[in-house]
């Protein structure tokens, strides 16, 4: 069908090998590899730690100081908050905070988070995991490069708008996504004027990309919205998009003629939080559509402008691929 | 949640009881009725048949309901029809005939305004381009509902610019026949190859739940590459957001974020899906067709009749089935309505 009209305009960072020494190595390059990312492309850095040094104890953390000079230094993994770690804070255009971190049970594992009013403090001993009030986590415990046991090389692949209020990532592998694809993002809201807000409209995603396809009731991430005077928790984010009365997802399998010349499927998507008082759509995703069912990994349509990630939904028929915009020139390397 | 914002001007008129005296006597004064309020809103008849003589020479014959009332089981037999063109433009083809149900009509549409008189003058015109019109008594099919007592009340809607209308029947309490109508689609139809021009669909819908696999209706694309020569008849099915927790989600509890407390009411498209539907229709015309102007999703399992925000809304019945059947949503007048 015809394709959509990309709405950011968005920076690539494609086909980022990491050769595979160890995960721990694997992790500790790819996170440097994406704050470097993120800095070149207008994000600030609000403090961080090396898992040795890090910004004052017991602080807002404000520093400014980087302290990702080089991969070794995000190389210290914490099992849980209260020990040492490799982190750092930066600051996106949305005024959103977003804490890196390298905490997981294993060391394919490390945390996001983010925090709307720019609340994270250290703790104690600031090496620490830093905590805020209005903390929304997005990954806990997920493999954000697939299992400790696997050897092969990575690649990852970043995405930043020029405004600096949207990033996403994901990695690939022997041929596939491996992972989790996560993002910290702005959504064009469709929230009603009242008693609930959530403002900057961000949500954070990570999904486990190549095998665990989203099924009808599987969250893909996580939001928090403030009703009237009560500030609520964190809630879960759902997909949403356009089902046709015919089958679940029929205009998923089949190329819709009649947008277009003959070609695969692509359709916005939209969020929605289901949760008690705070129930409804919120809004819909920028740059991030539905593709075909069965789309395989990396595959780009047109001129190579649009990129199919992992799955968006499985419910029925099949599992329609995600599609994020790509660069128009570079083959996207998976092996 | 926050009502939506009507996109027409509607003239609605409601709770037109139909005293039971038999069913062919009842679908005779809903069909008269129902012309008699096209007519008052701009609609022109192009030609009818009162069953006995018929032309399609601008001549009103349905005087009375009993103008109405010739029905037949063939397209090929003597029957009641008249013929309606509004300003999309199309010609509409209403005709007291359905070949397996006396409570039923049918109406057809032909978007060239091809319409003329069959051989037989009083036999269902035909148009090289038409669909719905009744084949096998199921292809644009409505009426009152077959029981043989109980009174009916039926409402009609047109729009302002006579590009829309749409109709139905209470009851005992629901509603009975079909939801039916022709109206124009707000097209999501690239340009190209293929054509959906004027972007018009026959509302043929079941006053039931509709479940998935069911069509809503009917329209007709011309594909000139892809299709040599006109396409036939196409299914319609509704299109609606879905999300992800679970299939209704939204129509069983109040979206809070959409506004004030109230029930769901999310704007409704409508798709083709003419690859493989066993039909042998048209193949190679598949696709979203557009969105519906005035018509949402309600909640599920909504009371036929049920309405909203001071009566400025109707609750109609189910539109996609599932986890529960979504009511549809219509503008309304601010009466009460009867639908006993």
């Amino acid at each position: 069908m015809t394709l959509p009209t990309v709405a950011q305009t968005w920076i690539i960072s494609p086909n980022n090998r990491i050769p595979f020494v160890t995960v721990n190595d694997t992790v500790s390059k790819y996170l440097f590899g994406l704050k470097q990312f993120l800095v070149a492309n207008g994000y600030t850095v609000k403090g961080s730690s090396n898992g040795v040094t890090a910004s004052p104890n017991s602080t807002l953390i404000t520093d400014g100081v980087d302290r990702w000079v080089t991969a070794a230094n995000v190389t210290t993994r914490a099992s849980v908050t209260g020990a040492a770690q490799s982190w750092i804070v930066l600051h996106d255009g949305n005024g959103v905070d977003i804490l890196l971190t390298y905490l997981g049970s294993t060391d394919d594992v490390f945390r996001v988070a983010y925090s709307v009013g720019n609340l994270w403090t250290t703790q104690a001993t600031g090496t620490f995991q830093p905590t805020a009030t209005d903390a929304v986590i997005v990954t806990t415990g997920s493999s954000m490069v697939a299992s400790s046991g696997t050897i092969s090389d990575r690649i990852w692949f970043g995405w930043v708008d020029s405004t600096n209020k949207l990033c996403r990532f994901c990695v690939a592998s022997a041929g596939g996504w491996v992972g989790s694809s996560w993002a910290v993002e702005l959504f064009t809201p469709e929230i009603a004027a009242g008693p609930a807000a959530i403002t900057p409209s961000i949500w954070g995603h990570c999904i486990n990309v190549p095998s665990a396809p989203l099924l009808n009731g599987t969250s893909i991430g996580i939001t928090r919205a403030v009703v009237a005077s009560t500030t609520s928790a964190s809630d879960n984010v759902y997909f949403g998009m356009e089902w046709t009365g015919l089958a679940s997802n029929i205009l998923g399998i089949i190329k819709p003629e009649l947008q277009g010349a003959p070609g695969y499927p692509i359709y916005p998507l939209g969020l929605a939080v289901y949760q008690a008082v705070r129930s409804g759509k919120i809004g819909m995703l920028i740059d991030w559509w539905q593709g075909r069912t069965d789309c395989p990994a990396g595959v780009t349509y047109g001129n190579n402008q649009f990129i199919a990630v992992g799955c968006v939904n499985a419910n029925g028929a099949g599992n329609c691929a995600g599609m994020w915009p790509w660069d128009g020139a570079t083959i996207p390397v998976l092996t | 949640m926050t009502t939506p914002v009507k996109q027409k001007t509607w003239t609605i008129t409601s709770n037109n009881r139909i005293t039971f005296v038999s069913v062919a006597d009842t679908l005779a004064k809903y069909l008269f009725g129902m012309k008699n309020f096209l007519v008052a809103n701009g609609y022109t008849v192009k030609g009818s048949s009162n069953g006995t003589t018929a032309a399609m020479d601008g001549v009103d014959r349905w005087v009375t309901s009993a103008d109405a009332q010739t029905h037949a089981t063939s397209a090929t037999a003597a029957q009641s029809w008249i013929v309606l063109q509004d300003s999309n433009p199309v010609d509409i083809c209403i005709a007291n005939f359905n070949s397996v149900d006396v409570s039923q009509a049918c109406a057809g549409v032909s978007q060239s305004q091809s319409y003329v008189l069959a051989g037989t003058p009083t036999f269902k015109p035909t148009a090289v381009d038409e669909f719905g019109g009744g084949a096998g008594g199921s292809i644009g099919n409505f009426g009152v509902g077959s029981a043989v007592s109980g009174d009916r009340i039926w409402n009609g809607w047109v729009d302002s610019t006579k590009k829309l209308f749409r109709s139905n029947v209470f009851s005992g309490s629901t509603f009975v026949g079909k939801h039916w109508g022709v109206e124009l689609i707000d097209t999501r139809v690239a340009a190209g190859p293929i054509a959906f021009s004027p972007a018009v669909w026959l509302i043929s819908t079941s006053s039931n739940a509709i479940p998935n696999g069911t069509n809503g209706g009917w329209t007709r694309v011309l594909a000139a590459s892809i299709h040599t020569g006109n396409a036939t008849t196409n299914q319609v099915y509704f299109v609606v957001e879905w999300f992800g927790l679970s299939a209704a989600a939204f129509t069983t509890v109040q979206p809070e974020l959409q506004g004030s407390d109230g029930y769901p009411a999310f704007p409704l498209g409508v798709a083709l899906n003419s690859n493989g539907d066993g039909l042998g229709h048209f193949v190679g015309g598949n696709g979203k067709l557009g969105m519906l102007y005035d018509w949402w999703t309600g909640k599920t399992n909504a009371v036929p009749g049920d309405t909203y925000a001071s009566k400025t809304f109707i609750a109609v019945d189910g539109v996609i089935g599932g986890v529960g059947n979504f009511g549809g949503v219509w503008p309304w007048d601010g009466s009460t309505p009867v639908i006993v």
